[in-house]
């Protein structure tokens, strides 16, 4: 009892802060928790959107397991991700090192300039690249013709399209990556590179012995944010290819959004978005435990 | 004696090598930014053919048909508008509450405190591609769909700005806030007149974060409207594809025109927009 009183009196105290805190908080329990719940609970469900629910126990779950499509989405997700994170981070820490090397002059107008589709969306980067590879006026196809290389064909062999998709993606998402990378290679402390230097090492030493340790949060960050962008790849495959050819482009999300919004099988859609979540917590929590180790390291 | 020729050898050696690394850095930058500037300066010349002419024949003519079709035939107007407002109000209310939020987290203590925060943080990491469902759920039962309020609501919810407004306010001397408490303050006195003017590096990085996001947000836009008269840049862009199977020209305006006016905002305000996508990943 005593230390229920006490709560309340507490509680009471910070009337303040609790009041203040209700506009922004009721927001993320309506849309997040209450939100996480409802698509648990739908994933048990059959019906569409608008149709009445009935609970159908685990039948969302083995149906979406015996989805060949299914099947075949975490197949193409898995791919996406590997096709998309590996050369971005490698580009991007690349680019990003060579920019902290140049003057800084050079470095600052270069960064603005390799910014710039990171403003644009999704949508307008597949519409330019879609004319780009355009057999009939394309720069892509006459840079292939003129070597007199054979043009993939972009859109009907599943794996180009998937290359394709992914290079996009890639496009868009570079200048985040390199302008973090930079920043942190730029937070790296100066007189300790100097003193490496003088000892005689060179800049690949440098950069393993000094610049990594430093930067390895950064770069941690990187690989989890680019895996988890490239989990819910969904803009370029609705507007370029709409999961075709032969499914072989459908990703995770598309999915979820197939079945949620156009075949009215919610239930199938949420089981997707359940394990499009644990997906994204196992690389989360990956994450913290390779960080953590890295701290006692 | 002997030493010296040997040691200049060395430096010219040296020095030609290190030419050579500095060109290849060079040549590698320039494809890095041929490869991110290229497309836009390519679409750009193609987004002035006429697109009658614009296949196959090399003299082409000339002309602001697709970009006279882009806006006569398609709402672009209005989807540049809608994207505006619900880009912008986004931006505003999410500051606020962010600010308000994640001020009440880095210096009250009250009773529940580190278990609502953690909660808050352990959702930083969804995507609301997950969310999408029940949200459109929430919206239709609410009436809003179509609506500003629709598309603006929702977004609301991320619960990143309030991470990384808390961690901006954590920085904030406790001494002030208790010096102004004893003076007389009001608590919503001491939030307007000490907490948003000193937060305010922390509220730029969140407001272009999040515009850049909204500017460019697709899946939510296309769950919430079905009306063309509703729909944003992205969406509407994403649509004029199957109404006009061909005419890449008027695609290419299009592309190009939804970019214009964000690539002024960042013309502008250059600094701020790299510093701002920064400063969440590298303090954060």
């Amino acid at each position: 009892m005593n230390f229920l009183k006490i709560n309340f009196e507490k509680i009471r105290k910070n009337k303040f802060a609790y009041f203040m805190l209700s506009p922004g908080l009721s927001l993320w329990v309506v849309f997040y928790i209450f939100g996480f719940f409802w698509i648990v609970v739908a994933s048990f469900q059959k019906g569409s959107i608008a149709s009445s629910k009935e609970f159908i126990g685990f039948k969302n779950y083995i149906n979406v397991f015996n989805d060949p499509l299914f099947l075949k989405t975490i197949l193409n997700t898995i791919q996406y991700m590997f096709l998309i994170v590996i050369p971005l981070i490698i580009f991007s820490l690349l680019i990003a090192i060579i920019l902290n090397k140049i003057n800084k002059r050079m470095q600052n107008i270069t960064r603005a300039l390799l910014f710039i589709p990171m403003l644009t969306s999704i949508v307008a980067a597949a519409i330019i690249w879609r004319i780009m590879v355009n057999p009939d006026m394309g720069i892509i196809s006459n840079i292939f013709k003129f070597f007199s290389i054979q043009s993939p064909n972009w859109f009907g062999d599943p794996k180009f399209t998937k290359y394709l998709l992914s290079f996009i993606e890639i496009w868009r998402q570079l200048p985040f990556f390199i302008v973090t990378f930079l920043a942190a290679i730029q937070n790296v402390d100066k007189e300790l590179l100097e003193a490496g230097y003088l000892d005689g090492a060179n800049y690949l030493q440098l950069f393993i012995k000094i610049i990594l340790p430093v930067i390895k949060p950064v770069l941690l960050f990187g690989v989890v944010m680019s895996t988890i962008w490239s989990l819910q790849l969904f803009a370029s495959v609705y507007v370029l290819t709409k999961g075709g050819p032969v499914d072989s482009t459908s990703s995770l999300v598309w999915y979820i959004y197939q079945y949620t919004f156009l075949f009215s099988n919610v239930g199938k859609g949420m089981v997707a978005t359940i394990i499009l979540l644990i997906l994204i917590f196992i690389i989360t929590f990956i994450n913290l435990k390779i960080l953590k180790y890295g701290q006692e390291g | 004696m002997i030493n010296e020729p040997i040691s200049l050898k060395k430096t010219k050696k040296y020095s030609f090598l290190k030419f050579i690394n500095y060109s290849s850095m060079y040549i590698f930058l320039a494809i890095a930014v041929i490869v991110s500037l290229g497309p836009f300066t390519e679409i750009l010349r193609l987004s002035f053919k006429d697109t009658m002419f614009l296949i196959g024949s090399e003299d082409i003519k000339y002309s602001l048909i697709n970009y006279i079709n882009l806006l006569t035939k398609t709402n672009f107007l209005r989807w540049t508008l809608n994207t505006i407002i619900y880009a912008f109000s986004v931006v505003v209310i999410k500051v606020i509450l962010d600010t308000l939020t994640g001020y009440i987290f880095a210096k009250f203590n009250f009773p529940g405190k580190n278990f609502i925060f953690l909660g808050v943080l352990g959702t930083i990491m969804i995507p609301f591609a997950v969310l999408i469902y029940p949200s459109y759920v929430i919206i239709t039962k609410l009436g809003l769909i179509n609506t500003y309020p629709g598309l603006i609501i929702p977004m609301l919810a991320n619960p990143f700005g309030i991470f990384l407004m808390r961690q901006f306010i954590s920085s904030i001397p406790n001494d002030i806030i208790e010096s102004a408490r004893i003076d007389g303050c009001t608590e919503l006195g001491i939030f307007f007149k000490i907490i948003i003017p000193l937060s305010r590096p922390g509220q730029t990085v969140l407001a272009i974060i999040t515009f850049v996001w909204q500017w460019t947000n697709l899946i939510w836009p296309l769950v919430v409207t079905n009306k063309d008269q509703m729909r944003t840049l992205p969406l509407g862009l994403a649509t004029i594809p199957t109404e006009y199977i061909v005419d890449w020209g008027i695609m290419a305006a299009g592309a190009l025109l939804s970019i214009a006016p964000i690539l002024i905002f960042f013309l502008i305000y250059q600094k701020g927009f790299i510093e701002g996508m920064t400063s969440g990943a590298v303090k954060g």
